[in-house]
């Protein structure tokens, strides 16, 4: 196999982004698999050539990758989120009557290559659930009917219709307006007009307001991000690379994609402004490979700009370059990990590397790098045109400026809301009118996940919470990427905590030891729980694991693998213990809990 | 230089050494998998895990920098309650049969769960991932089943090679080792992958269920494949050698050797060998005794005086040499080794990891010994003119160069030192049965000139005696005795001979070797040290 000539130019084109020849790797392989349909050992040789690799190092990075198909597959590939919000929106029924449809299992491909049915993992629609893509595109709140139509031949997309915060838009202004994505519709709301005097500040003024203004990285762990643009060392003659975290893979969260997919240019100026802030020519936007429209979208963006001169060289004739480039992901949540995109942006499987040293000292290529949350990044024009205080005032104490919420699972209203930082209450983002406005079908409330999966679940009395950093930490769990996954009285624990295992379990990328045995171990015991198999020291071995696990793995995924299974083991241990003495789940019994322990008739341990 | 404290010792380290070195160097073994001394820290394992105060969480030792006023517990209730629990998961998925493994002896999990008494531990083996049997990858067998997912074979082929033949396919617990389409591996640096493997994942071909390892003794030496003189173990049993495998020696061969230089045990005990001395009659060859070989070599050299001439051996140890030039000078005759040119080679570089062109372990031990006299040419032409009585080789080299059969046939007497039999010594008139490199001890000096030992591991087959020795008994016989009897007082004497090897002795060049200024680079053809 070869490629094309077209497809070959568009290779050449691809090398020449990245100073590493292996950086191309990826794209590649996503060029390869889309002329061939899938990727074949010949293909994997051709690309060792081509990028003077072995052919091992090849099939090591792209065995490693779940949209790499190694094998043939259908002409339609249809992939459908299991995870938790999806689930709880009835995905795993959709996918059943899928595959029951085709005569398929899950991840099989029909016998006259029609079809390829694909359980997927998070893809950062939980709004939209259940969520499905078909070739890639968006089709959301799936419904049976709709995969019908597919398997019928037609045409069925949708995408969530993200409704409107309440309340001030600021990260948000455009994306509710017409055409949103074109650079005329930016530049009318005031995009662009003040990048060249920012261009023309030193980057230490910069860097000083983002300092000043509180602002906290909105990736997850909430470090304040002008400290760490600070770490860069200030007296290495190697380049700078900006790293924009478009990864967005925690279930729950689906707030950069509004940004990525709705108002591009907000983060293509935000990026060019923080790369001259850090003294960076070149940055690169991780994007996670299931955002096929986010990457087209920005790839027009960034097409538009550059002609524009926004981006590339002499910008605006300040004399500052800065060059974006995309590079897509292909499947993989861990790939989010600051140093696992790295190594992933290099052209390697996407495992993390160990620190120290940390990025910002050596990172890409060797190189000192800023790896940023997109949401984060997209606060700095805001910071710079409205000051550092005003900024540091809209949020709460040392939780400056807006925050976006992605609210998903049993809710009426679920979307991605902004709001000024902790200015509201978990209780106000389930409950209030504004936002998702309370739990769907008139049922009970009783769990909330706050932050993303890897963050404590919380119970119904923990709800009063301020909704930022500080606030969530207090009640004992993470504000993290601030997806917040709601569920109703008729959820079980065990399942819950089962589904997010399963998760982790896929999504491990195998590197450490504790991790990579620890999350199947978990698995098998929670699958053992709920079918009713386990023995009551199973629920001692099941939190032996988790502590096994916390605190040694190579990378904070291990103790986010741990936080579903530990917490509702500490807060729901009652569902877990009927579990072992009835030996069935109680939803066989009862729509909930309370019901299916009063029908039990026996006293239950608190 | 930041001191620390280890298990209630103290120690002061380099800058930048890691907390898993300077236990080391303390001796103090903490548990590990994935790392090794000479690849790139990966910490992957988790199983190096100490307790640092003031440190909230435990550390990997492999990645920790020495700070100063450290205080590390390796052994504490939270350490070893981590190493039991990582060993745990690492045996999830691996298989307990140590009985029918060629790793058992030399395998850190058995090791590490029998020193954790873990072996009927909760693990759930009827759930384990179901993963192929082993596959011949040449000089390897792969055991996939086996493997901890550590990297090292794959951090060895990055770092080492760069052949790069081995991937990690697939993620999370279906991760696996293979090579691609499960090709054989083609360098010539497989068995260093059988070493780095901490498990029976990787397993030499050659070795695979030859012996159990606690059967072998080793003897530290020299490998006398080539000038680059890589650090080995000679493991025999019953005098029998079963194998070679690298030492570490970071300033040589750190922890590596080739396949050429491991295969060349198969040599020593090979039935080829030369067990006792012969002399040429008139129809055909007569055994004699080692005793009466020497007394007609004595005689020959002393009739024929300056019309004599030597050829020295760079396969020979610097004491082999030391005896030969003495013998020569006694004779007043020429000297010289140079045969085939291995002066020039000595430096070259035949790849990017360890092996050179000059296929001699001790070519830099002749030049310093001023063995490059009158010339190799000179003394053919000498022979050739028919104004050499009597030649002796120290090696067979000569013997085998098809420009100068004639000028041997010249020579009357022609006296070989050999160690295999082989239709060249048909050439000369007298053999003298010479020890390999493993029956003797000595030294050889290195391509960067250093000197390092090598121990006699085995006996000699019949009358085969050092060469150093064949040389100390004719000179015993012309009356010029050497003065020592063994090689460690031949050594001595050279040191007060050879400029810069002034006050070395055995003891002084240790296990790890003697660097020398480093020589003229005037042979040098190539650039030197890869990190
Ligand atoms: C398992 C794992 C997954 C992660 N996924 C993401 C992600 O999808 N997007 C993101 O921005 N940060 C993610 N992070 C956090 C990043 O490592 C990093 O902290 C962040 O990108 C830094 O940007 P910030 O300082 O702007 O938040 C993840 C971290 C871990 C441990
Ligand atoms: S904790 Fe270990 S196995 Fe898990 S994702 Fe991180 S590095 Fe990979
Ligand atoms: S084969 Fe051996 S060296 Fe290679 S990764 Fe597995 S255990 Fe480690
Ligand atoms: S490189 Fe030379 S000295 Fe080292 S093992 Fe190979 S042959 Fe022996
Ligand atoms: S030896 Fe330190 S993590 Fe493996």
């Amino acid at each position: 196999m070869e490629l094309t000539p077209d497809n070959l130019k568009a290779f050449e084109e691809i090398v020449a982004r990245y100073p590493v020849k292996r950086s191309a790797l990826l794209p590649t392989l996503r060029l390869v698999q889309e002329q061939e349909g899938w990727i074949s050992r010949e293909a994997m040789e051709y690309i060792a050539k081509l990028l003077d690799l072995s052919p091992a190092q090849v099939k090591d990075t792209a065995s490693f990758y779940t949209m790499f198909h190694l094998e043939p597959k259908g002409k339609t590939v249809i992939e459908v989120c299991t995870t938790l919000s999806c689930a709880l929106g009835g995905a795993e029924k959709l996918l059943g009557h899928t595959c029951r449809k085709l005569g398929i299992e899950p991840g099989g491909t029909t016998a006259d290559g029609r079809f390829t049915v694909k359980e997927v993992e998070c893809l950062a629609a939980c709004g939209g659930a259940p969520a499905v893509q078909v070739n890639g595109e968006w089709l959301e709140h799936a419904t049976e009917a709709d995969l019908d139509r597919v398997l019928a031949g037609e045409t069925v997309r949708r995408t969530f219709e993200w409704p409107k915060s309440p309340g001030e838009h600021l990260l948000f202004q455009n994306v509710w307006k017409e055409n949103s994505t074109s650079i005329d519709v930016y530049k009318a709301s005031g995009g662009y007009a003040k990048l060249g005097e920012w261009l023309r500040f030193e980057p230490e003024i910069l860097i000083e307001e983002v300092k000043k203004s509180n602002l906290r990285g909105r990736g997850g762990a909430g470090f304040p991000t002008g400290m760490k643009w600070g770490f860069l060392p200030k007296e290495s003659p190697r380049p700078r690379y900006m790293c924009v975290n478009a990864d967005e893979s925690e279930p729950g969260t689906y707030k950069d994609r509004v940004i990525i997919e709705r108002d591009p240019h907000r983060l293509i100026e935000s990026i060019v402004v923080s790369c001259h802030a850090i003294r960076s020519k070149t940055a690169y936007i991780y994007i996670r490979g299931e955002f096929h429209e986010g990457a087209r979208t920005l790839e027009k963006a960034l097409a538009e700009a550059r002609a524009a001169g926004y981006v590339g060289k002499d910008i605006l004739g300040t004399g500052i370059d800065v060059d974006i480039w995309v590079h897509r992901g292909a499947g993989s949540y861990e790939c989010g990990e600051e140093t696992a995109l790295i190594e992933s942006l290099e052209g390697r499987r996407g495992q993390p590397r160990i620190k120290p040293p940390f990025p910002a000292v050596v990172g890409v290529y060797g190189c000192p790098t800023i790896v940023n949350n997109v949401e984060t990044l997209v606060n700095v024009p805001l910071i710079l045109e409205r000051g550092a205080e005003w900024f540091a005032s809209y949020g709460t104490e040392k939780n400056g400026g807006p925050k976006l919420y992605s609210i998903s699972g049993h809710v009426v209203r679920p979307g991605s809301y902004e709001a000024p930082m902790g200015r509201i209450t978990l209780r106000d983002l389930i409950y209030g009118e504004g936002y998702a406005q309370g739990i769907k079908d008139g049922r009970k409330l009783k769990a909330v996940v706050p932050g993303g999966s890897s963050t404590p679940v919380l119970t119904a009395d923990e709800i009063d919470i301020a909704m930022d950093f500080d606030g969530v930490a207090k009640a004992g769990s993470m504000l993290g990427s601030a997806g917040t996954v709601v569920m109703d009285d008729s959820t079980c624990m065990v399942w819950m905590a089962k589904n997010l295992i399963y998760f982790y379990k896929h999504e491990s990328c195998g590197k450490c030891s504790p991790c990579r045995e620890g999350t199947g171990w978990m698995l098998r015991l929670l699958e053992r729980i709920e079918a009713g198999e386990a023995q009551e020291k199973d629920l001692d071995l099941l939190w032996k694991v988790t502590d096994s696990i916390s605190g040694k793995t190579v990378c904070p995924f291990g103790d986010a693998a741990i936080a579903p299974p530990q917490s509702t083991l500490q807060k729901f241990r009652e569902e877990f213990e009927y579990h072992v003495r009835e030996g069935r789940c109680w939803k066989s019994v009862a729509p909930t809990f309370e019901e299916a322990k009063a029908k039990s008739g026996r006293a239950v341990s608190a | 230089m930041p001191k620390c404290t280890i298990d209630g010792k103290d120690i002061e380290v380099a800058d930048g050494t890691t907390v898993i070195q300077a236990a080391e160097e303390l001796g103090i073994r903490i548990p590990r998998f994935c790392w090794h001394p000479d690849l790139p820290v990966d910490g992957n394992c988790r199983m190096c895990l100490v307790e640092i105060e003031k440190m909230p969480k435990l550390q990997i030792a492999c990645n920790t920098v020495v700070r100063d006023g450290m205080v590390v517990h390796t052994n504490s209730e939270k350490a070893a309650e981590a190493h039991r629990t990582t060993l745990e998961f690492l045996l999830i998925n691996h298989p307990i049969d140590c009985p029918v493994c060629d790793q058992a002896g030399e395998c850190y999990l058995q090791d590490q769960y029998m020193g954790h008494g873990l072996y009927d531990a909760k693990v759930e083996l009827e759930d384990k991932v179901h993963k192929r049997k082993v596959v011949d990858l040449g000089p390897i067998m792969l055991d996939a089943e086996r493997c901890v997912l550590c990297s090292r074979c794959i951090r060895f082929e990055r770092e080492v090679t760069g052949t790069n033949s081995f991937a990690f396919v697939n993620r999370g617990d279906h991760t696996q080792i293979t090579t691609f389409e499960e090709r054989p591996i083609t360098h010539q640096y497989a068995g260093n992958l059988a070493d780095v493997c901490p498990v029976g994942a990787l397993l030499s071909h050659d070795f695979r269920f030859k012996m159990r390892v606690w059967f072998l003794k080793s003897h530290e030496s020299v490998c006398p494949g080539c000038s680059t003189g890589c650090n080995i173990f000679v493991d025999e049993r019953d005098g029998e050698v079963q194998r070679l495998r690298p030492r570490r020696n970071v300033d040589v061969n750190r922890s590596w050797m080739c396949d050429p230089g491991r295969a060349l045990y198969k040599e020593i005990g090979l039935t080829a060998r030369i067990t006792g001395a012969r002399v040429r009659g008139a129809a055909s060859w007569e055994g004699v005794s080692v005793e009466e070989a020497l007394d007609l070599v004595a005689q020959r050299i002393k009739d024929s005086g300056p019309a004599s001439a030597f050829l020295a051996t760079p396969q020979g140890t610097n004491e082999d040499l030391f005896a030969f030039r003495s013998l020569a000078d006694a004779a007043k005759g020429m000297l010289d080794f140079r045969v085939g040119d291995p002066h020039l080679k000595v430096r070259q570089r035949i790849d990017d990891v360890l092996q050179r062109a000059d296929r001699n372990p001790n070519t830099q031990g002749c030049l310093d010994q001023g063995l490059d006299r009158d010339g190799v040419d000179a003394i053919v032409a000498a022979c050739r003119a028919g104004k050499i009585q009597t030649l002796v080789l120290q090696g067979p080299e000569l013997l085998r160069v098809a420009e100068v059969v004639d000028a041997l046939a010249k020579v009357p007497f022609v006296v070989v030192m050999a160690t295999h039999e082989g239709p060249e010594l048909d050439r000369a008139h007298v053999v003298l049965p010479a020890a390999v490199w493993a029956e003797a001890d000595g030294t050889y000096t290195n391509f960067q000139r250093r000197v390092q030992r090598l121990r006699g591991a085995v006996a000699a087959p019949g009358e085969a005696t050092p060469r150093w020795e064949l040389a100390a008994g004719v000179l015993e016989r012309l009356g010029e005795p050497i003065g020592a009897t063994s090689a460690r007082e031949v050594f001595t004497r050279l040191a007060t001979s050879v400029p810069d090897y002034e006050g070395l002795d055995h003891r002084a060049i240790g296990a790890q070797g003697r660097a020398l200024a480093p020589a003229e680079e005037a042979t040098s053809t190539t650039q030197e040290a890869r990190a």
